[in-house]
Formats: C-alpha cells, structure tokens, sequence
C-alpha cells in the first residue's frame, strides 16, 4: 500500500505541467537579443592613423577637427560616397604627390553639386549617394 | 561436409554481402553528390566532396575538373590554380582549357589568357575566344580585322560588340584640358558633363572675382587673398579635372565593352 | 542442418542480392545518424551537409531532413539559404507540426533580415493545431516583427500572449511598465519639439536630447559664423557679406535643428532598445522562475 501515495504523487507531478517551457530557446533570445542595437557610428580615426610626414599630419589634425565640430553640425550635403572631406584626406595620404592630391580635391569640390548627372557614377548601395573612390 | 559448406556459404554471403552494400562516403557516390551540390549553388559543400573524390583517385578527370570549377565559383583562385593533376590534363584536354581561360578572365589576367589560347593546340578553330582575348585587352583594331577574316566563325553577341566598338567615339583628354585652360569648365561641357562644367566655372570665376575686388579695395586684407589662392586652385584643379574625365569616359566606354565580353565568356 | 537455418540463409543470400537497398540503407541511416551528432555538438557546417547527402541519397522523412539542413543554416546566420530549405520542408511535408516549424523557421530567418511585414505575413500560415511551443514562439515572433514596425499595442499583447498560457500567474507588470516608459520617452523625445526648439535658439534642441557637447558645439559654431557674417559686413558690403556668408550659416542652421532631431530618434531608439532587452530578458528567464515556482 506503500504505492498509493507515490503513485499519486507521480500522477500529480506529471498532470501538473512543470514540464512545460517556453518554445524560446535561449539561443532564440540571444539572437532575437541583437535586432534592435543601435548602429555604431562612423570612425574616422581609422583614416588617419598613419601619418608619414608633417604635411600628413597636420591635414589629419585638421580633418578630425572639422569631422568633430563642423562636419558634424552640418546637412547632409555631399552626393558623393566617400564624402570629400574622406576623399580629400586619403587623396592627402595615398597620392604620392601632394600636388597631384590638392588638383584632385579641388576638381572633387567643383563636382560635388545637387545637379550631378545620374548616371555618370554608380550607386553605392549602403547609403545611396553617388560611388566615387579616389581611384577613379 | 554439410557443416563445411555451410560454412562456406556463410562465408561467401558475407563477402557478397559487403560487395553489395553501398558506402555513401565512396567515389561513386561522393562524384554524384558532388555534383548534385555544385548544381544546387552549394559550392562550399562541393568542393569538399569533389577534394575527397580527387583525393580517393588523383588521376580522375572529371572530378578534378568539377573541383576547379567549384573553386573559380566560390572565387578561391589560389585553391584553384593549386589543384594537383590539373596541369597535367591541361595540356590535352580541352574542357579543363576553357575552365582555365575562364579563371584568368574572371581573375582579369586579359594578356595570360591570351598567350595561353596562342600555345595550346586543340583552340585552334576557336575563334570565338581569340576574338574575346582581343576585345578583352581593348585591341578594337586586330579584333576588326580578325572578326572580318573569320565572318562566319564568329557569335553573333560578340560580332555586335566589335560593332560598338567601331562607334566608340573617344574624347581627347588633351583638348579637355586646353578648353577648361581658356574657359574654365568648358573642358567638361565638351566631355559631356554640362552641370559640371557650369558649377566649375561659377565656382572659378566668382572666387576670382572676389578676390580681385577685395585686393583693389584693401591689399592687406586676409580674406581676398585666400580667395585669390582658391581660385587659381580651383582653375588648375579644373583643368585637371577636364583632363582626367576625358580620359575616365574613354575608359568607361571601353570599361562596358569588356565587361559585356567578360559575361559573354562566363556564361554558364 | 535443419529447414529452419536453410530459410534464414536463403532469405539472407536473396535479399543482399535483390536489395542492396537494404544494406545502404543502413549506410545511410549512419550518415544521418552522424549527421545528427554533428548537429546536437554544434558542428552545423558538417551537420548541413551530411543531412543533404542523406537527403540527396534518398532518406525516408525528406521533410523533417530539409528542415534540419534549413536549421543548420540558420544556425550557421546564412539566412538565405535557410529561408529556401524552409520552404522546401513546407512544401515536402504532409505533417502540420512540421509545417509551422518550418514557417515558425522561415518567419525568423525573415526578421532577423528586418522583413517585418513579409515576416508578419509568414506567421499568418500558422495552423491551428499548432502545439502550445509552436503557438508561443509564434506570439515571440509575432512580437519582434510588431516591435519592429513601431506597432507597440499589438506587439505588447503579442508578448503577453506569450507568457499567457502558464499554468503559474505571471503578472503582466513588467512588460506594461516597459511599454508605458516607452510611450513616455517618445513623449520626452519628440523629434519635431527637438527640430523646432535648435531653429529657435541654436543649440537648444540638441540640450533636450541630452546631447550637451553638441549643444554647445552646434551654439559657438553658429555664433562665430554670425560674428563672421558681422564682421564681413563692416568690412565689406552687407550685400556681398550675405552673398558669401549667409549659405554657410544657413547649413549649419538647418544642420543643427537637423541633428537635435536626429538626436530625439536615437534617444528613442536606444530606450526603445533597451526595454526590448527587459522584455526578451523575463521571456527567457520565466521558465527557470517558474520551475523554482513549482518547486
């Protein structure tokens, strides 16, 4: 008789429905965890992390400065991917001549206007804006 | 002797028994799923069947060709051009020559491709891809002449693309550069970017004169000068910037051209 | 030698030459048999393309095969080639249950891919003899994919459908208080009070999203282009000080009121993030409390 109450109990234990869990695996919860985290933002540090000379430098001081307190505070203006201020400085680091790099620049900030051809650039995907790499 | 051949019998439906079992991990039936893979778009998962299979027998060509092919799809072209064996059945067969004509185009080595098609015998009759090697390294003129020799050998795809390349009508980059010297941004107007050319030479010419107006009125003034500077830049860069968009649309042209024969070439 | 020995022979010698079949059945049987230890260790890459071979050489159950390949490939994050082998399990299957794992697989391959609505639309397949897991992973899909789409009333009873079905009373507390802080913050962070706020005073909307630095960035930037303006003009004419100077001041007029807005958003977006965090954290933590419940 030492049976009946086990036997109820297990009856018990196994109406009661502990085993019951969620579908949601923690592997789900870890995935579905990182849809909604905020994008880390650009960084500019990377471009001028190698400086060979003075002049290399000095432009990359300068580039930060603008990129943290003036590009910042600007529109959206620039049609170009890579915007002329990352053209203007990885044409001041990869160009071998300095002035080769500064006509380049020029000629960039002459193009970069609302009234660009489309058509004449390819698109770049990610944002949008017109693809044109310091080795066109 | 009932108990001997029992034995015996016993003994031999073991041995038939495992001749007749299938293992799936075999040549065989690696090749078959292999290529079930490759055609399903699974080139990673191919390529390691086929590895198996070239390594189960190393003198196999079909397998050997498949496994190149799956590399140049996956676009891991060392893997490919290290494959074992593969030299060796390149020298007579023409299939594996092809494949390999098609990874030195993919990998954009336009001249290799050439000397390669040049020293193997069995394309001699191809016409097709000498006339691509051709049009692949922008010699529109031999390409011309080559088309006209063998009219009737030729595809219809590539025979039109020699055709557009007759009406290539190619910009001097010198004249760019002239014009925008004269009259900035008219370079880029006879390149064919008229916005361009406006932007520049409003850009130009207001600076210039901000700068001349400011210095006939106060010549120790910081600003009018820094103008002056950004003009000239600006008028150099321009005529730079005619120059090298000249040379750009030329090469954008052509650019299309040889892609067009790239996917001609690769088609599958 | 009796009859009996004979038959077994016989059958023996016939049915290995009749049906090799039945010894690469077993075969196969170990290359999904292995297959499946690959995959219960994690190894998807091995697990994939072992249960494809299975597939490929003919296993019976080319549902449940195609669902674990489809499996393997989201475990592996290639969302692609998951969505297509979820379809062909849908499509391979005569079974129900098999049917909504299959759409429950393809409805989260699609919202980690961020296709909300085609996620949405997915979920709607759902049959109703779906077993109670089933039914509750589907209200946790359904829940992202509203969340997504900045429908907080349908994602909060989605999520609250959730945890509805346990037999131990969970109070809805947590997730309410959560999409009540929500609603404030969009209330705090209103994007078009921040833009209008930065065109008043320069400066002053980047200060209501709590962006101070900006703050003072955008508000001495805009103030040393007004002094340049200024000076312009005393030294030169209004006219040509408007000409030259009043373009750049007004880019990073309209700029500013722009980032004080863009600010508000992502003000928005990082709460947003976080009760979202809150949420899944009670979701997959409720189980173990409840097992302690019981206990």
């Amino acid at each position: 008789m030492k049976l009946l109450p086990a036997t109820i109990f297990l009856i018990l234990l196994f109406c009661f429905p502990a085993a019951k869990t969620f579908a949601q695996s923690q592997n789900d919860i870890v995935l579905a965890k990182t849809l909604f985290i905020p994008k880390a933002k650009d960084d500019f540090k990377q471009l001028v992390k190698v400086n060979k000379n003075e002049i290399e430098s000095t432009f990359s001081v300068m580039f930060m400065f603008y990129k943290n307190f003036i590009s910042s505070q600007d529109i959206d203006a620039c049609v170009f991917q890579p915007s002329c201020s990352v053209y203007a400085i990885e044409c001041i680091h990869h160009e071998k001549s300095k002035i080769t790099a500064s006509l380049k620049i020029a000629d960039r900030l002459m193009r970069c206007h609302p009234l660009v051809s489309s058509g004449s650039y390819l698109i770049d995907r990610k944002t949008g804006k017109y693809f044109d790499p310091i080795e066109n | 002797m009932i108990l001997l051949k029992t034995k015996l019998l016993i003994l031999f439906l073991l041995v038939t028994g495992d001749l007749f079992s299938q293992d799936l991990y075999n040549y065989e039936n690696s090749v078959k799923f292999g290529e079930h893979l490759y055609h399903t778009n699974q080139f990673e998962f191919a390529a390691r069947e086929f590895e198996r299979c070239v390594f189960l027998k190393p003198d196999d060509q079909f397998s050997i060709l498949y496994l190149f092919k799956t590399y140049r799809k996956i676009g891991d072209f060392n893997k490919a051009f290290n494959i074992p064996n593969f030299n060796k059945f390149l020298e007579t067969e023409e299939s594996f020559g092809s494949e390999y004509y098609k990874l030195l185009v993919q990998t954009e080595r336009y001249q290799d491709a050439a000397i390669f098609i040049l020293g193997k015998d069995y394309f001699k009759e191809e016409a097709d891809l000498k006339l691509a090697t051709f049009l692949l390294q922008k010699d529109w003129k031999a390409a011309v002449i080559f088309r006209d020799e063998n009219r009737m050998k030729i595809d219809k795809t590539l025979s039109e693309i020699v055709d557009k390349s007759l009406l290539i009508k190619k910009k001097s980059p010198v004249l760019a550069g002239v014009f925008s010297a004269i009259v900035p941004g008219s370079g880029k107007v006879y390149a064919g970017r008229w916005t361009d050319g406006l932007v520049s030479f409003l850009m130009t010419s207001s600076a210039g004169f901000v700068a001349i107006r400011g210095i006939s009125k106060n010549k120790n003034n910081f600003y009018p000068w820094a103008m002056g500077t950004m003009s000239v830049v600006y008028y150099s860069g321009n005529i730079f910037g005619s120059a090298k968009l000249a040379k750009n649309i030329n090469k954008n042209k052509e650019d299309e051209l040889v892609n067009q024969v790239r996917d001609f070439v690769l088609r599958d | 030698m009796n009859w009996s020995i004979r038959c077994v022979i016989l059958f023996y010698a016939i049915s290995t030459i009749l049906f090799p079949a039945v010894s690469v059945g077993q075969s196969l049987s170990e290359v999904a048999d292995f297959a499946e230890v690959q995959y219960k260790s994690e190894n998807f890459e091995v697990a994939a393309s072992e249960f494809s071979r299975a597939l490929y050489f003919g296993h019976s159950g080319q549902d449940i095969l195609f669902l674990k390949v489809a499996n393997c490939y989201f475990n592996l994050k290639n969302f692609e080639q998951s969505i297509v082998f979820y379809d062909k399990a849908y499509f391979a299957s005569q079974s129900d249950s098999i049917k909504n794992e299959a759409i429950l697989g393809k409805s989260f391959s699609l919202i980690v891919e961020n296709q909300w609505m085609l996620a949405l639309s997915e979920l709607m397949n759902i049959e109703n003899t779906a077993s109670d897991d089933q039914k509750s992973k589907m209200n946790f899909l359904q829940g992202i994919a509203y969340f997504g789409l900045h429908e907080d009333e349908l994602a909060e009873s989605s999520f609250k459908k959730c945890l509805n079905d346990l037999p131990v009373n969970v109070d809805f507390q947590l997730i309410e208080h959560e999409f009540e802080s929500i609603r404030k913050n969009e209330k705090r962070f209103n994007p078009k009070t921040a833009w209008v706020l930065s065109l008043i005073v320069p400066g002053s909307g980047q200060f209501y999203s709590k962006q101070y630095k900006d703050a003072a960035n955008s508000a001495i930037l805009l103030g040393g282009l007004f002094y340049l303006t200024v000076n312009f003009a005393t030294k030169f004419s209004f006219a040509e000080a408007v000409l030259v100077m009043l373009p750049w001041f007004q880019r990073y007029y309209i700029g500013g009121a722009n980032k004080a807005e863009k600010f508000a958003i992502e003000q928005q977006l990082a709460m947003r993030n976080n009760s979202y965090q809150a949420i899944l954290e009670l979701l997959g933590t409720q189980k173990f409390k409840e097992s302690k419940s019981i206990q």
